[in-house]
C-alpha cells in the first residue's frame, strides 16, 4: 500500500512532554483517524507533519518528499483544518479566498464559490460574526478549494453541534471516494472516527499505542471480564490496560482470540469500542 | 512575492488606510505647527516604522502565523516576503514624509530646506537602524514579546539614568555614551548631501537590512510555530 505520510523514529522534546520515537504510515486513499486523550500528542504530531514545529530527531516524509527541504512543494498539495481559526477576523470570506488563491496552483475559484454556498457561508460575512461551526466549515472550504491530495484536520468536530458534525463527516466520506485523496483526522470524539475512519492510530503519552485498520481492531481487540483473583492482567496476551471494578476486573487486549483461550471458564470476552480502548489504554486504565 | 504583498494588502487594508490616513493628517498638522526639521523627521521616522509593526501585531492577534506556516512557501521565502513588506511600507512612509511639505499649503517647513541638510539621510538611517534591529526580535518573540523587550529596555534606561544621576560629574560613562549618541545624530543631520554621502548611506542601509534579513531567516528556520 502506497503511503502518503511516513514518520520514522520521530521524537520531539518539550519541557514536560515528549513524543517518543513515533513510526507512522498513512496509506494513500484512506481516512486515518488519530485518537488519544487531551495532551497525548495528537496536535504535536500534526504540527510535525505540517512542519509548524521541527522534530528533535527522526525523519518525516510526505508524498515521498522530505518535509523540511521540500516544504513549499508539499504544502501546495495539503489542506489543513486547525483546531482554532487562523484567518483574520475582520476580512470577508470572499476576500480571504481571493488572497489565498494565488498561492495554490490548483485553486478552483468556482469550487470555492460552490462550497461557500453548500455550507451556507455568505461571501461578505466576516469571521468575527460567525459561529465556531461556520468557522470550521470555512477552514474546510479553503482546504478543499485547492484540490488538496492530503487533508489534515486537527479536532475539526470539537465544539460542533451534531447536525454540523454529520454534515462535515458526510463531506469527508464524499471526498474520499476519489482514491487519490487521503485524510488524517484527529479527534477525541470516537464516534466520529468509527463513522468515517478506515484506519485508527491511537496515541497516548507521546507514544503510538497502535495503528491498525478498523477491521483489525474489531477482530483483534476486546475486553476480558473476570473475577479479580482469577487471572493476573500481565498474564493476558496483548494486555494494553485494565481496570478493577466492584464486580471484578476488565482487561483490554489486542489479542482477544488468544486471551479467550487462556482465560478462566467464568471469564467473558466482549468486543470493544474505540471509546473503551481510549479509556482503558489511556488515562483511565492501569498498565503495570 | 507579489502574491504575498497582495495577500498582506487584502488582509490589512483597513489598517493600511487608517494608519496612513492618520499619518498624513498628523504630518500636515505637525509641519504647520513646527518649522523644526529635526522634530519633523523624528516624528516621520517614528510613524514610518509603526506601519510594518502594526501588520505584525495583527498577525499575532489573529494567529496568522499559523496560516503563514501552512502556505506553500519555504521558511526563508516567508521571511523574504515579510522584509519586502517592511521595505515597501517604510518606502510609502518615507514618500509621504517627503511629499507633505511640498503639497501642504500650511507647512512651515520649506520644501527647499528638506534637501539642503543631511536630515533625509539621517532619517533614513535611523529608521533602518531601528527596524533592522527590531524585526528579528519580532520574528523570534512575536509582537507581545517585542513589547516586553521594549519595556525592559525602557526600564534599563531608567535605571541607567538613575545611576548616572547618582554618579554625577561630567566624566561618568553613561553621560559620555549619551553624548556620543546625540553627537552622532547631530553629525548625521548636519552633514551636507553629497553623492559620496548618499552612496555611503545606501550601502549602510543595504548592509543593515541584509544582516537583519539573514538573522531573521536563521531564527525563523529554527522556530517552532
Amino acid at each position: 500500500m502506497e503511503s502518503v505520510i511516513e514518520l520514522s523514529k520521530v521524537t520531539k522534546q518539550f519541557r514536560g512532554f515528549s513524543l517518543k520515537g513515533v513510526d507512522l504510515s498513512v496509506p494513500k486513499g484512506y481516512i486515518m483517524g488519530l485518537i488519544g486523550p487531551n495532551g497525548a500528542g495528537k496536535t504535536t504530531l500534526i504540527k510535525l507533519i505540517t512542519h509548524m514545529i521541527r522534530p528533535t530527531s527522526g525523519s518525516i516524509r510526505v508524498f515521498g518528499l522530505d518535509v523540511p527541504s521540500r516544504e513549499a512543494e508539499i504544502k501546495a498539495r495539503i489542506g489543513v483544518v486547525t483546531d482554532t481559526p487562523i484567518f483574520p477576523d475582520d476580512v470577508p470570506l470572499a476576500t480571504i479566498g481571493s488572497a489565498l488563491q494565488p498561492f495554490y496552483p490548483k485553486w478552483d475559484k468556482a469550487l470555492f464559490g460552490r462550497l461557500l454556498e453548500e455550507f451556507c457561508l455568505p461571501p461578505r460575512q466576516v469571521m468575527k460574526k460567525m459561529s465556531l461551526g461556520m468557522k470550521m466549515k470555512f477552514a474546510l472550504t479553503i482546504a478543499l478549494s485547492h484540490d488538496a491530495d492530503l487533508i489534515i484536520m486537527d479536532e475539526p468536530t470539537a465544539g460542533l453541534d451534531p447536525v454540523f458534525r454529520l454534515q462535515f463527516l458526510d463531506r469527508l466520506a464524499v471526498l474520499i471516494q476519489n482514491e487519490n485523496k487521503t485524510v488524517l483526522f484527529s479527534s477525541h470524539i470516537t464516534s466520529d472516527l468509527e463513522r468515517v475512519a478506515d484506519f485508527i492510530t491511537f496515541i497516548n503519552r507521546g507514544e503510538i499505542v497502535f495503528s491498525a485498520s478498523r477491521d483489525e481492531i474489531r477482530e483483534g481487540w476486546g475486553v476480558l471480564k473476570t473475577g479479580r483473583d482469577e487471572i493476573q492482567p500481565r498474564e493476558v496476551p496483548g494486555m494494553s490496560g485494565y481496570r478493577t471494578t466492584d464486580y471484578g476486573i476488565e482487561i483490554l487486549t489486542s489479542r482477544i482470540g488468544e486471551a479467550r483461550r487462556l482465560a478462566p471458564a467464568t471469564a467473558v470476552c466482549e468486543p470493544v469500542s474505540l471509546e473503551e480502548i481510549m479509556v482503558l489504554a489511556g488515562k483511565g486504565g492501569n498498565h503495570d | 512575492m507579489i502574491d504575498w504583498l497582495r495577500k498582506e494588502f487584502l488582509f490589512h487594508r483597513k489598517v493600511f488606510y487608517i494608519n496612513y490616513g492618520m499619518m498624513i493628517v498628523y504630518l500636515i498638522w505637525f509641519s504647520s505647527y513646527s518649522g523644526s526639521l529635526n522634530a519633523y523627521f523624528s516624528v516621520a521616522a517614528l510613524m514610518s516604522g509603526i506601519m510594518p509593526v502594526t501588520f505584525q501585531a495583527r498577525e499575532d492577534r489573529f494567529r496568522l502565523t499559523a496560516l503563514t506556516a501552512l502556505l506553500p512557501l519555504s521558511r526563508d521565502g516567508v521571511i523574504r516576503a515579510k522584509y519586502a513588506t517592511l521595505w515597501l511600507l517604510m518606502g510609502v512612509g518615507i514618500l509621504f514624509s517627503l511629499v507633505v511639505p511640498f503639497v501642504s499649503p500650511l507647512a512651515k517647513i520649506s520644501p527647499a530646506s528638506l534637501f539642503s541638510s543631511g536630515h533625509p539621510i539621517a532619517f533614513l538611517l535611523l529608521l533602518n537602524i531601528a527596524t533592522s534591529f527590531l524585526f528579528p526580535f519580532i520574528i523570534r518573540f512575536g509582537w507581545m514579546g517585542t513589547m516586553v523587550f521594549m519595556v525592559v529596555i525602557q526600564l534599563a534606561g531608567a535605571v541607567l539614568f538613575l545611576i548616572s544621576v547618582l554618579l554625577r560629574g561630567q566624566a561618568n560613562p553613561f553621560r559620555s555614551v549619551m553624548r556620543a549618541m546625540m553627537g552622532s545624530i547631530r553629525y548625521l543631520m548636519g552633514h551636507p548631501i553629497t553623492v559620496s554621502w548618499v552612496l555611503l548611506a545606501a550601502v549602510a542601509v543595504f548592509l543593515l537590512q541584509y544582516l537583519s534579513l539573514k538573522t531573521s531567516q536563521f531564527i525563523y528556520r529554527r522556530k517552532d510555530l
